[in-house]
């Protein structure tokens, strides 16, 4: 039976963490998602951004003189995609917890300072007998366009210390957004460019507090139209991971599977998680109408009169069997708890907790039946795990 | 790249002569053969069901539909082959055909023997009008031995049996388990069309997932493309061994056509699955023989004129990575302009109108590919206009294909530069050698369009334009 987990927000907040981690546990679960990203959500991050954008380029004006000299057809630049999932019902604001500080001033607290903050979470995490088993970088981590300073605090700082935060926490993974610049550049090969540097700048830390980082796959907004964003393509994801690790000698690098995203984008979650196979370290999983990022309990929705489910569980079920995943099978769906009366929290925990159990039990089971090994998510084939035992 | 219009939706099928008009009229030059106008994949459903493993009772009721069937192919053959004449008598050339396919939910239940038996005729009607191009459905067969997928979309068989050593192209059913599309049933095409001269063209497809349309076939460029060169390469075998054959006397005469397989991207699919366009262009490269335009809103099938897919923050649909794509790869294949749903939907009185305005859509596609290719055409040219649009030429373009200088109106601007580009007085135009074309970098084409014509110059005039920039240098990268 797989580990289930489940981020931490709207469960566990700041004032009192131990009880939030003590509910997760008597709901069924044994990990937590640590949502470190609510401490620096995206709409903060696009709205100080956008404060000092300047403005779009006007477009043509049919009614302009004719002097023959006034031109240029270039589009204003397609609204940065908010993630549903970040919409105001998915913040972190909530009475019951002690405020987050304005803006990025968290960040800018000392690795000491932060380590201070989150003392209580660990140890409240640890009294539950939950293992905080994977975390949220905040993100983005660039903002296309955005102004320097910003994206260089991103970068330089927020990286960095969510790193140290991490490991603080005893998390092997953090999930990062790469950039999304590919409806800019054209090739999703050039944005990769960029995220490669991303990764260069924060992998040496990783390797040395000994965390693997992990890329997810995302969307893009088109004029509201979610659409593929980075690391939509496991074949290439695959060698990319393979070519980082091979580089550092260490699992630095890993990935990050997050069912809603594939399905708003048709991906066959089987043939992609059996791409991935040992390199897929975390989930997050939810689910949605195929249209929005809605972060709903999995079997959700549906399309038709049959009722049946519009979104590949079975699928789902298939590639954890197939790559005999042996990790924490995480929720990412606090909008749920946003959308249920605070009375029911507990009951739509244990719920989710039952749903992590019939996939990963399933796969398990599935396996099982086939007489395969459980693979170990913190090793690999080709023995960088134990390269990088010798590294340290 | 040749706009082509598809019938369907514009014309009767019986009665083809109106509708044909029609689109000569709007100055539609080719025509796409769309045999689903003839063959709706509802249709087809009883007719190509798998009945060997049913009951004696059943398998008559069924053998009588798909005779039945077959008698009302022959009929719409004939439909197919007056609509044919109708549109050589407008003047019309069939440019690419498409063959009839299982719509989504339906595609389980049609065998892969009925559809094989449809898409030949398709190729020989298409041998018989003249038309290079036919786009086929992909053949999903249940895999024979029921083991899950490899971890590739490629799978050899090597089970000893008869598809020993045989590519498949794998792909999730409708229930979730496995298909496989064999390289079989393309050889037994590639056969008939290497016949009749004509290239099958796979296309991307989505896949019903109880009505959550997802990636289906051929929807990872890469992997596509590897199959399509397998095909080709076993194609050329297949063609070693047809052409001594002929020589033999043993077959029928030999059109030459190879690469007897490439790929028609649609548009609407790569919409619905939310796909990079411009990367699925290039992944493609030279495979890439067709495109279809059509919009949507995302989530259905249906086919709306380009553009039509609007929300509250602008276009939904990633024209801009497909006109970049097809352009950087030269493209010149053709381009089918499919909006049945948004003709149909538009009342009579205005349908006429309505297709001159898609046939402008359609000049628009081709103008914007084409940029690059005309701008190549000629070995000197000059500018008009030194605005924006000018600036932009320079910075995107002015490497690669330098103007001799620009020109404008504006009397204040002689004599100064633009991007290191010298502006001058309009009249120093009349100094120009025949063969230097003009690109006019103002919107107000029409209007100095005009004015050259007027100084009575007889340069070739061309258009540039700076909507739809290549990619990679209208952002910043801040670290």
């Amino acid at each position: 039976m797989l580990d289930i987990g489940v981020q931490t927000k709207n469960v566990v907040y700041d004032d009192c963490p131990e009880k939030g981690f003590a509910l997760l546990a008597s709901a069924g679960f044994s990990g937590a998602d640590f949502s470190l990203n609510a401490y620096l959500n995206n709409t903060s991050i696009y709205t100080m951004s956008n404060a000092e954008r300047s403005p779009a380029p006007a477009g043509h004006e049919l009614g302009d003189a004719p002097g023959y000299t006034m031109s240029n057809a270039e589009r204003s630049p397609t609204p940065a995609g908010h993630e549903l999932g970040d919409a105001p019902g998915y913040t972190m604001s909530n009475a019951k917890r002690s405020p987050a500080p304005a803006g990025h001033g968290f960040f800018s607290q000392s690795v000491q300072e932060l380590e201070r903050f989150f003392t209580p979470h660990k140890k409240g995490a640890r009294s539950a007998g939950i293992s905080i088993s994977q975390m949220h970088m905040p993100y983005p981590i660039h903002v296309p366009g955005g102004n320097e300073e910003l994206n260089a605090f991103l970068w330089n700082e927020v990286a960095p210390k969510s790193l140290y935060v991490c490991h603080f926490l005893e998390c092997p993974y953090i999930v990062f957004h790469g950039v999304k610049l590919a409806r800019r550049m054209g090739a999703e090969a050039a944005e990769w460019e960029r995220t490669l540097a991303f990764i260069d700048s924060i992998a040496p830390l990783a390797k040395e507090l000994g965390i693997t980082i992990c890329m997810e796959n995302l969307y893009e907004s088109a004029g509201g139209h979610l659409v593929e964003g980075p690391c939509c393509d496991a074949k290439k994801a695959a060698e990319r991971i393979d070519r980082v690790n091979e580089k550092y000698h260490a699992q630095v690098l890993g990935f990050c599977f997050d069912t809603g995203h594939a399905n708003l984008v048709g991906i066959d979650f089987e043939r992609f998680m059996t791409t991935l196979d040992y390199r897929l370290k975390v989930f997050h999983v939810h689910d949605n109408d195929g249209a929005g990022d809605l972060h709903q309990i999995p079997f959700t929705f549906t399309r038709t009169r049959e009722n049946m489910p519009s979104t590949d569980w079975e699928g789902f079920r298939r590639g954890l069997s197939n790559i005999r995943f042996d990790g924490t099978l995480s929720f990412e769906t606090a909008p749920v708890l946003s959308a249920f009366p605070d009375e029911m929290k507990e009951d739509v925990l244990r719920l989710i907790a039952s749903i992590g159990r019939y996939l990963g039990g399933e796969a398990t089971s599935l396996m099982l039946m086939k007489n395969m090994p459980l693979h170990d998510s913190t090793t690999s084939p080709i023995g960088i795990s134990r390269v990088f035992k010798e590294d340290e | 790249m040749d706009i082509v219009c598809s019938p369907k939706g514009i014309i009767n099928t019986e009665r083809p002569e109106r509708g044909a008009a029609a689109m000569a009229r709007a100055g539609f030059e080719n025509v796409a053969l769309d045999f689903g106008a003839w063959w709706d994949g509802r249709a087809l459903k009883n007719a190509g069901q798998d009945y060997t493993n049913q009951t004696d009772g059943i398998k008559r009721g069924m053998e009588g539909e798909r005779g039945r069937a077959a008698q009302g192919g022959a009929v719409r053959g004939a439909l197919v082959e007056h609509a044919c004449a109708e549109f050589e008598k407008n003047g019309m050339r069939v440019a690419i055909a498409i063959a009839p396919g299982i719509e989504g939910r339906d595609k389980r239940a049609c065998s892969s023997e009925f559809l094989l038996w449809l898409v030949e005729e398709c190729i020989r009607t298409c041998g018989k009008a003249g038309c290079p191009y036919l786009v086929i459905p992909a053949f999903s067969t249940r895999g024979a031995d029921g083991e899950g997928m490899d971890g590739s979309a490629f799978s050899a068989r090597g089970t000893g049996g008869e598809n020993d050593g045989e590519f498949a192209f794998s792909e999730r059913g409708a229930d979730g388990g496995d298909l496989e599309i064999r390289a079989s049933c393309y050889q037994r095409l590639a056969y008939v069309a290497r016949e009749n001269g004509v290239t099958l063209l796979l296309k991307n497809e989505c896949r019903d997932l109880n009505g959550h349309l997802v990636r289906g076939a051929f929807c990872d460029a890469k992997e596509a493309a590897e199959f399509l060169d397998l095909l080709n390469a076993e194609a050329k075998n297949q063609a070693r061994i047809q052409e001594q054959d002929a020589r033999t006397g043993g077959s029928r005469g030999i059109k030459a056509c190879v690469p007897i397989f490439g790929f028609c991207l649609d548009a609407g699919v790569c919409n619905i699955c939310g796909q990079n366009m411009y990367d699925f262009v290039h992944e493609l490269g030279n495979r890439l023989k067709a495109v279809v335009l059509c919009d949507n809103d995302g989530r259905a099938e249906c086919s709306l004129l380009p553009f039509a897919n609007v929300g509250a923050f602008g276009l939904r649909t990633d024209w801009r990575g497909l006109i970049c794509g097809l352009r950087e790869i030269d493209f010149d294949g053709p381009a089918v302009l499919r909006f049945s749903d948004s003709f149909c939907a538009t009342p009579g009185i205005l349908r006429a109108k309505y297709l001159d305005f898609a046939k402008s859509m359609g000049d628009y596609f081709q103008w914007q590919v084409g940029q690059r290719r005309v701008l190549a055409k000629y070995r000197n040219r000059v500018l008009f206009g030194a605005g924006n649009m000018c600036r932009n030429y320079m910075q995107y373009y002015g490497g690669e294909f330098p103007p001799l200088f620009t020109c404008d109106n504006d009397k204040r601007l002689w004599g100064t530069r633009l991007e290191g580009l010298m502006v001058k007085d309009p009249e120093e135009l009349r100094g120009l050698p025949k063969d230097c074309a003009i690109f006019i970098c103002n919107i107000y084409y029409e209007e100095i369009a005009e004015q050259l014509r007027g100084m009575g110059l007889e340069n070739p005039v061309e258009y540039f334009n700076d909507e739809y920039l290549p990619f990679g240098r209208d952002w910043k990268w801040r670290k």
